[in-house]
């Protein structure tokens, strides 16, 4: 590749990435900082955890960026009673020319774009069963190891309120989630538009186009991979994330994951903003999403009322 | 993805450009500080009336070590980086261009990063390297050391040094304070005179005659004393004083002719 192909490449995938942001605009008013921060997650081929109160628009938004990229969607919906062969798969017993065989029947998992509603609704049991594809990108069933498609997202939403009945994820599992995305209510103006876009017609909702496809969403992760990073940045990054193993409201700090998740997330978003280099914003704007899920505050601090935002900004 | 390095060594080129430029600014910062070392050092030398002779290039000298040092002591800086805080617009894409540059990345991103930097360059100045308020006092300390110089070597200042000597000085006295120096070292007159006052004028009147009268020897006549001091025992010799013999002829005649009258009246009167 040639110089000046690097520089169309780059430009070519700006365009992209608009054209993905107008097509979700359609969709979803507002909540742009929510929609950036799912489309880094994706670019970075991270796992999202999305919290909100109910109807915020967090399948919907899933829904989406599925439906504007040629990638295979899936959804589950956790529940108490939900096993982790409904998740994974299970082995049936079929028949064929040659007799009975046992045969793998791929569970919804095997998706590219996988969306796990109320995922604090399943059981300790069936949310481990996401552990390894969050993590490894497979499968293991009766002994067998299946690779699941590339790219994968698990995109998972939790509701922060009804508590009951619910469980609450491993600390594990939570740290396999690159970020902790908080969607919040949408302001007077925007809401008033949401009532207008979806009242208005008998379609659930307004139709989209198809902007990118598998192919093309694994170079621009691949470009993400190469956004390069000043030295001095990737050092901030790793301190910041130690700092939080030491910090007087912090009992339980930061993995290491999360200075490799926070320095790729940085990258995401550099490109997604248009930029060719890392810089300290896109580091202050990703701590938050990255770290709040990877530490838990001491009993003092969340008595005070502090939250894990309030903390990471004392931190950024 | 190519290895070619064109744009990698485009990029090195410039951040090698990037580093000139801080040491232009560094080399102008020690021209300036050598250059008011080099004045100071003359003008302590002039005030204290220290003849450098037989070293007369000490300021000069001077002056050339200062450069060295101050240009030594600004390239230890990390210029580059000061380059960037300087031009913010390139700042963070510069400083990870370099990192890029070291790590030998010549991935898509890379060259995209190079290009974009490369591009950012042309829109900036290293004039920012200059703090035109620090030059500015430089230069002011410049002149003021240059007139200093200038009037110690022509006017003679000299540390602890007060106007001493005959009146009108010796050339090389400060004039008192508050007076203003005149050319070629003189005096105000007011200095040597005093303060002018008013004088009543006089009401008497006296007659005076004068009349010439002639004295009884001449005034040309040269006359020899023992001069020979003390003795070497401290005692004093009488001496007889004495006239210088006569060797005028006029006054002889006159003396003849005096006496010859006074024997006349002798004669007549008896």
């Amino acid at each position: 590749m040639t110089d000046a192909e690097a520089i169309d490449t780059l430009e070519e995938v700006s365009d992209v990435l608009d054209r993905v942001r107008t097509e979700i605009a359609k969709r979803i008013v507002g909540q742009r900082s929510v929609v950036d921060q799912l489309l880094i997650c994706m670019l970075a081929d991270g796992n999202a955890l999305l919290e909100s109160n109910p109807g915020l628009g967090k399948t919907l938004l899933v829904r989406t960026i599925a439906d504007i990229s040629e990638l295979e969607f899936s959804r589950i919906q956790n529940t108490p009673d939900l096993m982790p062969s409904d998740v994974i798969g299970t082995e049936i017993v079929r028949e064929t020319a040659e007799g009975q065989t046992f045969v793998f029947e791929k569970g919804p998992v095997f998706a590219n774009i996988v969306l796990a509603d109320e995922i604090n609704r399943a059981t300790p049991k069936t949310q481990s069963a996401l552990l390894e594809a969050m993590q490894e990108r497979q499968v293991t069933a009766a002994g067998t190891t299946y690779d699941l498609p590339d790219p994968f997202f698990l995109l998972a939403t939790e509701n922060p309120i009804d508590m009951e009945g619910t469980y609450q994820l491993p600390e594990a599992q939570t740290d396999r989630f690159m970020m902790k995305i908080l969607v919040d209510y949408p302001t007077f103006e925007e809401e008033r538009e949401i009532v207008d876009r979806y009242t208005t017609t008998l379609q659930d909702s307004p139709p989209v186009e198809r902007v990118i496809n598998q192919q093309g969403l694994l170079e621009i992760q691949e470009l993400v991979r190469q956004v390069p990073v000043a030295d001095d940045l990737k050092n901030e990054a790793v301190s910041l994330v130690q700092r939080t193993r030491n910090h007087e409201d912090i009992d339980y700090g930061a993995s290491p994951r999360a200075s490799m998740g926070l320095v790729l997330a940085s990258k995401a978003r550099a490109l997604l903003e248009g930029r060719t280099h890392v810089s300290k914003e896109d580091l202050s704007a990703m701590a938050p999403p990255v770290l709040r899920h990877r530490i838990i505050l001491d009993f003092q601090a969340e008595r005070e009322g502090l939250s894990p935002d309030d903390v990471i900004a004392d931190l950024v | 993805m190519s290895d070619d390095p064109d744009l990698l060594e485009t990029m090195r080129r410039a951040v090698t450009a990037v580093r000139r430029e801080g040491y232009k600014a560094a080399f102008i910062y020690a021209i300036l500080d050598g250059t008011l070392l080099g004045l100071a050092t003359e003008l302590v030398l002039s005030v204290a009336r220290i003849d450098p002779f037989p070293y007369p290039y000490i300021p000069i000298g001077i002056a050339l070590i200062g450069i060295v040092v101050s240009f030594a002591v600004r390239v230890r800086r990390p210029l580059v980086e000061r380059f960037e805080a300087v031009n913010p617009e390139v700042h963070e894409a510069l400083r990870t261009a370099r990192d890029a540059i070291d790590d030998e990345d010549t991935s898509t991103m890379a060259r995209a990063l190079y290009a974009h930097v490369i591009d950012r360059l042309r829109e900036t100045s290293s004039v920012g390297l200059l703090n035109l308020s620090r030059i500015g006092v430089r230069f002011v300390l410049l002149f003021a050391l240059s007139v200093a110089v200038i009037q110690a070597s022509m006017l003679g200042v000299e540390l602890g040094a007060g106007p001493s000597g005959p009146i009108g000085g010796d050339g090389n006295a400060v004039p008192p304070t508050g007076s203003t120096p005149t050319p070629a070292g003189l005096q105000p007159g007011d200095d040597v005179l005093g303060e002018p006052e008013t004088v009543t004028p006089g009401g008497e009147n006296l007659s005076a005659t004068l009349r010439r009268q002639a004295g009884q020897g001449d005034d040309e006549q040269q006359r020899e004393f023992e001069t020979g001091g003390l003795g070497d025992d401290g005692s004093i010799e009488a001496e007889r004083a004495d006239y210088a013999p006569p060797d005028d002829i006029e006054n002889a005649e006159l003396i003849k002719e005096y006496n010859l009258r006074i024997r006349e009246e002798t004669d007549d009167g008896r």
